[in-house]
């Protein structure tokens, strides 16, 4: 039980990454490299919080925080809400000088942006350096006996924010917001001459791409007991990015396919093949990468969602003509 | 005397005074003049490369200014980005058409109505009310600017699914869409047969009432340039080398000596 509930939140915050990523990469059109940056921005502001914050306001005698308690899961909730807010600021900071960058530029750019905070957190002492931080659970008690309930509570929670992820992008998509930045990518001289503002319509989505990130970091942070510099490295950013570009650029239900597909792939090959062939993991996915640039370069689903599919529309009047029938 | 002048009144909607663009040491424009009244159809004409288009990117704004000055209703666009100078009632097509082809044509012309919009991000994320009341008075408006264009079956329709000709109509209910008193048209005929080409005057006389608009239009097809246009302005080498009302600039020799030649 507590195994499955550990990958669902684990899959769920790699989903909650692509989603937001996937408002910057697919929909806005704008290949950016750096979206680990941003996940590392909130966990490493989440971890702040809960070790100073947190672990700091226990006075002086006691242990440790208490799990549970009611102010622990107010730090829990601080420490999310920073996590936002920080990497919603560092997607400002990126975005700006972002927007004269193009195609394989602005990919470079924050590409480098990505590394820079990696590097940043590994010199930085106040922040573990190459140790990385210790993050205090805040929300439950979690040892042998409670494993189960924590990961239930957590899976839960994860789960649900990243719904909420999906349901706020999807909305934001289907508005004028998601009208200006795909018509953006589409043409930018003609969106600009048709009346949209090219740089807040470019900013609002790495900021809102990065804040979401930042939750998935926060998110991340707090369920490791651990975080460590080295695990927001660029595989982890090319990672995402493969459920982005299998599900379809512009494809919010997309992603989350491609996402559940790969990442069981990958713990299938990680667990339960001969540990020789496991360092073929990478190749693997370069392999399913290439094979589908080249019969279906548009990813699984293109530019659209589940429910515009034929296959869903079949499926669905099916299921109508069934009820109208009986 | 009496009263104060309606803003509009007496103020053009467009005037260019000694609008120069250079390009390094290539001079496309220079010292263009012009000045456009309501209701005006004025069609800008020359050879290849006189600067036509440079003309247009200068007053929406893709082109800064080298010297000059450039007012849209009596405002000045120096320093305006392309999108406010829009908001001031500048639309345009392309002459190569760029639409935003992976999208619906119904949202081609939505995105056009961007400006006057103004609801934030949590609206469209929370669906308030506002944004429903928004969104349902500008897909109306935008169904009712496809069907002036004959488009109004195509709404969901991809729109670089469409035919040629239908894509070049598209362009125009999308640039209606800001709802511009100066609607500027770059080869709005071209690739048309004469067919076609006639529908579009009768199109673009509707909309011009109905929309009361002004019209600036780059054309080739010198028959469709004499019968839409008041007044003409040739262009050759950057330069304006006539003005004049059709029949004017086709007896000028000047304009005769730009399209054929000089004799020596």
């Amino acid at each position: 039980m507590a195994f499955v509930l550990d990958h669902l939140v684990h899959l769920s915050i790699l989903v909650m990454l692509a989603l937001s990523l996937n408002l910057i990469n697919g929909f806005a059109g704008m290949f950016s490299l750096g979206h680990h940056g941003f996940f590392a921005v909130g966990a490493y502001a989440a971890a702040v919080v809960v070790f100073y914050g947190a672990q700091g306001s226990v006075p002086a005698g006691e242990a440790a925080v208490v799990a549970g308690s009611a102010s622990s899961i107010l730090w829990f909730v601080a420490s999310l809400v920073v996590g936002i807010v920080a990497a919603g600021i560092f997607g400002f900071i990126v975005g700006v000088p972002c927007l004269r960058l193009r195609g394989d530029y602005l990919a470079i750019a924050t590409l480098g942006f990505g590394e820079i905070v990696r590097i940043l957190a590994q010199n930085t002492e106040a922040v573990g350096g190459a140790r990385g931080m210790e993050v205090s659970y805040l929300l439950l008690e979690r040892d042998v006996d409670t494993q189960n309930e924590y990961a239930l509570l957590y899976a839960i929670l994860v789960v649900a924010l990243t719904a909420v992820t999906f349901v706020f992008i999807r909305n934001l998509i289907r508005s004028r917001h998601g009208r200006s930045l795909v018509s953006i990518r589409e043409d930018e001289v003609a969106a600009e001459l048709v009346g949209i503002n090219l740089a807040r319509a470019k900013l609002m989505a790495f900021v809102v791409g990065a804040a979401f990130a930042g939750l998935a970091g926060a998110l991340y942070a707090n369920y490791m007991t651990q975080i460590e510099p080295k695990e927001f490295n660029l595989i982890k950013g090319i990672y995402i990015l493969l459920f982005v570009v299998l599900g379809g650029m512009g494809s919010l239900t997309g992603t989350i396919i491609a996402g559940f597909v790969l990442y069981v792939l990958d713990k299938i090959v990680l667990n339960l093949m001969p540990q020789e062939i496991q360092s073929l993991r990478e190749v693997l996915f370069a392999l399913i990468l290439i094979i589908l640039m080249i019969s279906r370069p548009q990813g699984l689903l293109g530019h659209k969602e589940l429910a515009d599919t034929r296959f869903w529309q079949r499926l669905f009047r099916r299921q109508r003509g069934l009820k109208e029938s009986s | 005397m009496s009263t104060a002048p309606a803003p509009s009144a007496g103020v053009p909607v467009l005037e260019m005074r000694g609008v120069t663009k250079r390009f390094g040491g290539l001079t496309a424009v220079e010292g263009f003049e012009a000045r456009l009244g309501e209701h005006e159809v004025v069609g800008l004409i020359g050879p290849n490369g006189a600067g036509k288009t440079t003309v247009f990117n200068l007053i929406t704004g893709v082109y800064e200014l080298t010297a000059g000055a450039i007012a849209v209703r009596g405002r000045d666009t120096k320093g305006l980005r392309p999108d406010q100078i829009t908001s001031l009632g500048v639309a345009r097509t392309f002459q190569n058409i760029r639409l935003f082809r992976r999208m619906s044509v119904l949202e081609n012309v939505q995105t056009a109505m961007d400006l006057r919009l103004g609801y934030g991000i949590l609206a469209s994320v929370l669906r308030t009310r506002r944004f429903r009341e928004r969104e349902r008075e500008i897909t109306e408006k935008s169904r009712a600017l496809l069907d002036l264009v004959g488009l109004a079956d195509d709404a969901d329709e991809r729109a670089g699914a469409l035919a040629y000709g239908e894509q070049r109509r598209l362009e125009i209910a999308r640039a209606l869409a800001t709802d511009p008193r100066l609607l500027i048209l770059d080869e709005p005929a071209a690739g048309m047969n004469p067919q076609e080409t006639d529908e579009l005057g009768e199109m673009l006389h509707v909309i011009r009432k109905r929309h009361d608009l002004t019209l600036l239009l780059i054309e080739h097809d010198m028959k469709f340039v004499m019968r839409m246009c008041e007044r003409i302005i040739v262009l050759d080498y950057g330069r304006i080398i006539a003005t004049g009302t059709p029949a004017e600039v086709r007896a000028n020799p000047a304009v005769i000596a730009a399209y054929l030649g000089d004799e020596e």
